[in-house]
């Protein structure tokens, strides 16, 4: 086809006479697809059984966090029960207690992420290949959409499902944090928008590596990746205690080739406590929180269009 | 869309290359408006695959090709094509009317589900999710989705695969209707007498390459009238068969003719020259016959394309 199969939009024709008509048939479409893939997930029984196993997971979360705050609490005295504390130390123990839940929260949001990450990966890595392969695929492309009207499509279906279960996951952690502790974060919205973008990234992932390669090689890689770059944090936040120049750049490196956990560990600097004299590393090796920037955050906006942008011309090439 | 000047399918020189085999090799076909066009070939000589990159699933390496006068795979050109793929799914989690709904959404067609599910025969089938149905069933639904929004076009790629006699019939009749109706129908089959009995012209393609083509009644029968004499001896044999136009082989003259008034001349004159006649047949040659003719003493393996070439096993 040699170039040829560019400038399909521009043959519409008398069909679609104005810019806005243009658009709205072309969103609309993409929506049909977003609706399509709720449609599987919700027919498929997937998110039931997902919602459900993650209800169980809550429950237990907020059970693991009841006990350990009342007994943190009986432990440094109850105040209401007439230990009277010095003013000085009553900070001390408001600021074990913020540590600990800061730290409860950390670990039940990597476990929130990585959840919502395998959903990810396990809904959507067939999203090209493996419904090319099985037959899906080719009644649909042949209808007068584009093919990336239909990747677009699949990605927003697949991105809300995420989000609402992130949402509704994340908010539970935070919620039950927040009643048995006490602790209040500084800006926990911040953080649940921030590891949302994570989980985005991984689904921009999934999209380009499911334009070329098979459903169990795209999760394969997919789910590496997200290792990788969780363990390059863990190389930085090594380097960063230690002073060590090499490993912090090497972990700095993963994180600019894969930015999903870089956006984890800016949610968790929402989460921390304030002024906090504790060392990084305090957080353990799923907390280490650090401050979210702009720059960052663009980035890894620029990386997640760059990943669709190529899954769309990879998918726009391939032979199905 | 329909421009009276072009054909509703044209290709010429077109070639399909893989990494390391050779699928299409030089193909060129014309199919008018409002015909049925048949398109044969053993298993894996190329027939999908030429169907797959005139609905813009698949890029061609070389050659020209235009679809309702525009380019394949285009919006413009898919709003009037329909296409039933040779292996397909259908989401089990969906209805049979579901199903043709959301492909009318696609197509931003208006879609009368019960009249289309009634033509393929699956009309009680309707509401029942497509995991239920049979495969004959899924077929069924298959070439009702490839109708879905009234196309000018449609492909089909082996649509009775999956059938029994019975329901092969009911597609045929399905195929006659859409011919009345003025539709074009590009029909890729291996089963013969089916493309025998509703195509207007045929191509048969083996290894990539385009073996014959032309009218169906040109290219499949040729009829003749065959007379059985016994061994009249060699000489008053060649005799009788120079006069008479025919061929003897094994005691049976055989005259290749479409006028079959002429069988009680030709059988007084057999008489005529005092040779026995034991039977008289009329004699058409099958699509099966011209088919085994054109591809048929070639290896059963092409040897251009490797085990892991896309191919198709679904057999009859």
């Amino acid at each position: 086809m040699n170039g040829s199969v560019r400038n399909r939009a521009g043959e519409d024709g008398g069909a679609a006479s104005t810019p806005t008509v243009w658009a709205r048939r072309r969103a609309g479409q993409v929506a049909l697809i977003a609706g399509h893939t709720w449609k599987e997930g919700l027919r498929r029984r997937i998110i039931v059984v997902g919602f459900l196993l993650t209800a169980a997971f809550v429950a237990l979360y907020g059970i693991g966090v009841y006990y350990a705050f009342r007994d943190i609490a009986s432990m440094m005295g109850d105040p209401q029960a007439g230990g009277t504390s010095v003013g000085a130390l009553s900070i001390d123990q408001n600021m074990i207690r913020d540590l600990a839940a800061y730290q409860t929260l950390s670990f039940g949001l990597f476990i929130a992420g990585f959840l919502s990450a395998m959903l990810v990966v396990f809904l959507a890595s067939g999203m090209i290949s493996g419904d090319a392969e099985n037959g899906t695929l080719q009644t649909i492309v042949t209808r007068p959409v584009a093919r990336v009207q239909i990747l677009l499509g699949r990605y927003l279906g697949y991105a809300t499902i995420y989000l609402a279960y992130l949402v509704l996951l994340s908010g539970s952690l935070l919620l039950l944090t927040r009643v048995f502790s006490g602790y209040a974060p500084p800006s926990p919205i911040q953080a649940v928008l921030l590891l949302a973008m994570e989980g985005l990234i991984i689904l921009a992932l999934v999209s380009l590596g499911s334009a070329v390669l098979s459903p169990v090689a795209t999760g394969v890689l997919v789910l590496m990746a997200y290792g990788l770059a969780f363990i390059g944090g863990v190389v930085q936040q090594i380097g960063m205690f230690l002073s060590n120049n090499t490993a912090e750049r090497i972990g700095a490196a993963v994180h600019y080739l894969i930015p999903s956990d870089a956006f984890f560990r800016m949610a968790l600097s929402g989460l921390a406590p304030p002024n906090s004299i504790l060392p990084e590393f305090a957080g353990g090796p799923f907390g280490s929180p650090s401050a979210a920037t702009i720059g960052q955050v663009l980035f890894g906006a620029a990386y997640l269009v760059a990943c669709l942008g190529a899954a769309a011309y990879l998918f726009e090439r391939r032979d199905i | 869309m329909r421009t009276t000047t072009d054909p509703a399918i044209a290709c010429s020189e077109v070639r399909k290359r893989y990494r390391t085999t050779v699928a299409l090799d030089g193909v060129s076909l014309e199919v008018e408006h409002g015909s049925v066009f048949g398109f044969l070939g053993p298993n894996g000589a190329g027939k999908s695959t030429l169907v797959k990159i005139l609905t813009g699933l698949v890029r061609r390496s070389q050659g020209q090709v235009k679809v309702l006068g525009g380019r394949p795979g285009t919006r413009e050109v898919q709003r009037h094509v329909g296409y039933l793929p040779e292996l397909f799914r259908f989401p089990s989690w969906l209805t049979g009317r579901e199903l043709l709904e959301f492909h009318g959404r696609l197509a931003d067609a208006a879609v009368d589900t019960t009249a289309l599910l009634d033509l393929v025969g699956i009309g009680a089938a309707g509401d029942r999710r497509i995991g239920e149905y049979s495969k004959g069933m899924q077929q069924r639904l298959g070439l009702a989705q490839a109708l879905v929004g009234d196309p000018e076009l449609v492909f089909l790629d082996e649509p009775t695969s999956a059938l029994d006699p019975l329901g092969r019939l009911d597609v045929r009749d399905v195929l006659l209707h859409l011919r009345q109706r003025g539709m074009t129908v590009f029909l890729n089959s291996h089963l013969l007498t089916e493309v025998e009995r509703v195509c207007d012209r045929v191509a048969v393609i083996d290894r990539g390459v385009i073996v014959a083509q032309g009218a169906t009644e040109d290219l499949l029968r040729k009829p003749a009238v065959q007379i059985r004499v016994g061994d009249i001896g060699s000489e008053p044999a060649a005799r009788l068969a120079h006069d008479l136009g025919a061929t003897y082989a094994d005691g049976v003259l055989t005259i290749p003719t479409t006028d079959f008034d002429v069988v009680p001349d030709l059988v007084r004159a057999v008489v005529a020259a005092n040779a026995p006649v034991y039977e008289v047949g009329i004699m058409r040659q099958s699509l099966e016959e011209a088919f085994v003719d054109l591809v048929g003493h070639r290896p059963a393996e092409p040897p251009s394309i490797p085990p892991g070439a896309p191919r198709n096993e679904v057999d009859a």
